[in-house]
């Protein structure tokens, strides 16, 4: 009645693919997952990412090495790109597009300097002088913005970047998309490191200009109240384009309430220069 | 011979089941992989947060057990806010130069530091936030609970650690209500948003579905069939009472608050098409507000009150609509698919709703009101519904059947982040997140 042979035959191959499935399991086991089993969708709310976004060259932030190891370490999807498989090379120009920002993020710290130190001598003196002559026009502005010092940055491919950095308050770049922004205070008694990282990101993340529309830079001020409205919202240098000026304001105006001043923090206002670039 | 041929075509069938289980774990594990690839920039966008050991005042057991739980608690909130990269940090003197760079390396900007103490009956707890960079103390607050009421009271310091650094309001003092058929029957029950603290509201041993947070978070209407016919009830969740808010004959289901907690939109039959009325507290009907030989259901009022969105099958099958609230101006939104339980974002620029296409399962879409664009959110995991926003608009909480059984999950409107938001026997059905409660 039982054809034994064939039933051996069949158990074999059951038992084989039973193996081959643990296996599987166990080879996958070994890779990083995370809990969160979510969906392959893009979903861009503020400025959707371009093409070109591969090519644009962060000139702040070069080393940004403490950062990307944390990113790496924090999210298995960048380490699930190594491993080769056929979803991941079609959809790998995504990727790039993706990864790309969150390598670029970064927060200027002091290290950078040394490497900035050549180019510190080239200090562009009639940008210097235009500002100071512009700063005295203004009360609020006066106290810390002669201490500020404009200089050039090496740049691949845009020779105008520049950056504003007060030796009190140091410059915190931002980054969203292929959008940078960099945020300095007009005052040096305000001394929290992470209020300006907050706004910075907020502001940033709520703008929507897409670099194939072109690349300026615009700086603005403006001054936040203890409770996070902001007010005197002004273009302090213009891009030259209206349409970027008026995305840089759209950004800070979309962004409030912005957090509130810390308590400690005396004056009834702080004065904030933001860089969009 | 004829049982051999029987093994022999199970033993087929066998292989080929295996064959079929392999090619689709295959499947499904790459399918995991690339989801990685598309979590986005959200990630880059967290601040460091380091907490210290929360520190118990007094010798107390129970201080120091509260202490502990306080900080879990507080720890949870600022990781499922995803406005946080959270550190743990060693208790210690860490005013040295050396450490605080340390912390800094590791993208940590604030230190949080916390006692908790046991004054007579009150739980006290004293939060200090530090800047690392300088050490200047940003905030300091002191909160108090009277009942010991250690969760909320841990809820209510990680929304005010979320409110001053981003400016938004948390969400961690909201609660999701749903239905759960543990008990044989469909009963509404209610839960932290963090999957704690489940609560029964009903025992009527009867079908209760559709329930809706009103406007302050004190009141929860639904439809049930304690009558025998499916009524709107009211339920005054802080002074546990209810009342049957609307008993025409026929449905009177899908009932959702206006912004401003007078008025209720909900679908009425009486008899005839089922169609959306606008009634009052009170259950009179202030005004129909569609007509004709369809059925309109599933309203949801936009944050400014003038208009809702709705399910309507005038075209032939349920789709998506806009109208005014004063009647009038109605536009089609979704061209295809059969679409459900929509629902607008508190920031008013985005619509969650349910669409099932021709050949697919019900799978969550986000309508981008500006840019009129559609979002698909969920793919290939089975059914998902009825999803309702929380009250800050960043995530959606959800009904699906993806593991087998039918359960609720919370996810961010990216589509990252999926998260059950509890196991509990039964099957879970149609979530509705509350506002930020105060209590």
């Amino acid at each position: 009645m039982f054809n034994q042979r064939d039933f051996f035959k069949y158990l074999a191959i059951s038992v084989f693919l039973h193996l081959s499935v643990f296996c599987f399991l166990l080879d996958n086991g070994n890779k990083k997952k995370s809990v969160c089993l979510s969906v392959p969708v893009e979903v861009f709310f503020n400025s959707p990412l371009h093409k070109k976004a591969d090519q644009s060259i962060a000139p702040v932030s070069k080393s940004s090495n403490v950062q990307t190891k944390q990113q790496e370490t924090d999210q298995p999807m960048v380490s699930s790109v190594s491993d080769g498989n056929s979803v991941q090379t079609k959809l790998s120009p995504d990727e790039r597009k993706k990864t790309k920002p969150v390598i670029k993020d970064s927060f200027v710290k002091k290290k950078d300097s040394p490497k900035k130190g050549t180019n510190k001598t080239k200090i562009d003196n009639k940008v210097a002088e235009k500002l100071k002559n512009q700063t005295t026009n203004r009360q609020p502005v006066k106290k810390g913005r002669e201490n500020v010092v404009s200089k050039s940055l090496p740049s691949d491919n845009d020779s105008n970047v520049e950056t504003f950095q007060s030796p009190d308050s140091p410059a915190v770049s931002v980054s969203y998309g292929s959008q940078y922004g960099e945020v300095s205070f007009d005052t040096k008694n305000f001394k929290f490191s992470y209020y300006g990282n907050q706004i910075g990101k907020k502001i940033i993340s709520q703008s929507r200009w897409v670099e194939s529309y072109g690349k300026f830079r615009v700086l603005v001020y403006f001054k936040i109240h203890k409770s996070g409205t902001i007010s005197d919202v002004f273009i302090k240098e213009s891009s030259g384009n209206k349409e970027y000026d008026k995305n840089a304001l759209d950004a800070i105006y979309r962004a409030v309430p912005l957090p509130e001043l810390p308590e400690s923090y005396e004056e009834d206002f702080l004065g904030v220069f933001f860089e969009f670039k | 011979m004829n049982l051999n041929k029987i093994i022999k075509s199970t033993a087929m069938k066998r292989i080929s089941f295996f064959v079929f289980v392999i090619s689709h774990l295959v499947v499904s594990c790459f399918a995991h992989d690339n989801i990685y690839l598309s979590l986005s920039a959200s990630q880059a966008k967290r601040s460091g947060i380091a907490i210290e050991v929360f520190v118990p005042v007094g010798k107390d057991a129970n201080t120091a057990s509260f202490a502990k739980y306080i900080q879990e608690i507080v720890k949870n909130d600022l990781i499922l806010s995803r406005y946080f990269n959270v550190v743990d940090k060693p208790s210690g003197n860490f005013n040295t130069k050396e450490k605080l760079l340390s912390l800094k390396h590791m993208n940590v900007f604030v230190i949080l530091a916390a006692s908790v103490s046991n004054e007579g009956k009150n739980l006290v707890v004293k939060i200090k936030m530090t800047d690392v960079s300088t050490g200047s103390t940003i905030w300091e607050n002191k909160y108090t609970d009277k009942s010991c009421n250690y969760r909320y009271l841990a809820h209510k310091i990680s929304d005010e650690i979320v409110k001053r650094f981003t400016g938004e309001t948390g969400i961690a003092c909201s609660k999701i209500a749903f239905i759960n058929d543990g008990t044989k029957f469909k009963e509404l029950y209610i839960i932290d948003y963090d999957g704690h603290n489940l609560r029964r509201l009903t025992k009527d041993n009867r079908i209760n579905v559709l329930p809706k947070w009103s406007p302050r978070g004190d009141q929860i209407i639904y439809t049930s069939y304690l009558c025998r016919n499916p009524d709107l009830f009211i339920l005054n969740i802080v002074e546990n009472k209810r009342k049957i808010l609307s008993k025409y004959q026929g449905l009177n289901v899908a009932g959702s608050f206006a912004p401003d907690g007078e008025r209720i939109l909900l679908t009425l039959s009486m008899k005839k098409y089922p169609n959306l009325y606008l009634i009052n507290l009170a259950g009179g009907i202030l005004r129909k507000m569609t007509e004709g030989m369809h059925i309109d259901t599933s309203p949801s009022f936009a944050p400014n009150g003038q208009e809702i969105v709705f399910i309507s099958d005038r075209a032939g099958y349920p789709q998506l609509y806009i109208m005014n609230i004063n009647g009038g101006n109605v536009r089609r939104l979704t061209t295809n698919g059969l679409c459900d339980s929509p629902e607008w974002s508190p920031r008013g620029d985005k619509i969650v709703f349910t669409m099932k296409e021709a050949r697919g399962n019900h799978d969550l879409y986000i309508y981008d009101l500006p840019t009129a664009k559609i979002i698909k959110l969920t793919n290939n995991q089975r059914n998902n519904e009825n999803p309702t926003w929380s009250p800050d608009g960043r995530f959606v909480v959800f009904y699906s059947n993806r593991s087998g059984k039918g359960e609720i999950y919370i996810m961010a409107i990216d589509g990252s982040g999926t998260r059950k938001l509890t196991e509990i026997s039964g099957t879970s059905y149609t979530p509705a997140w509350s506002p930020v409660l105060t209590r």
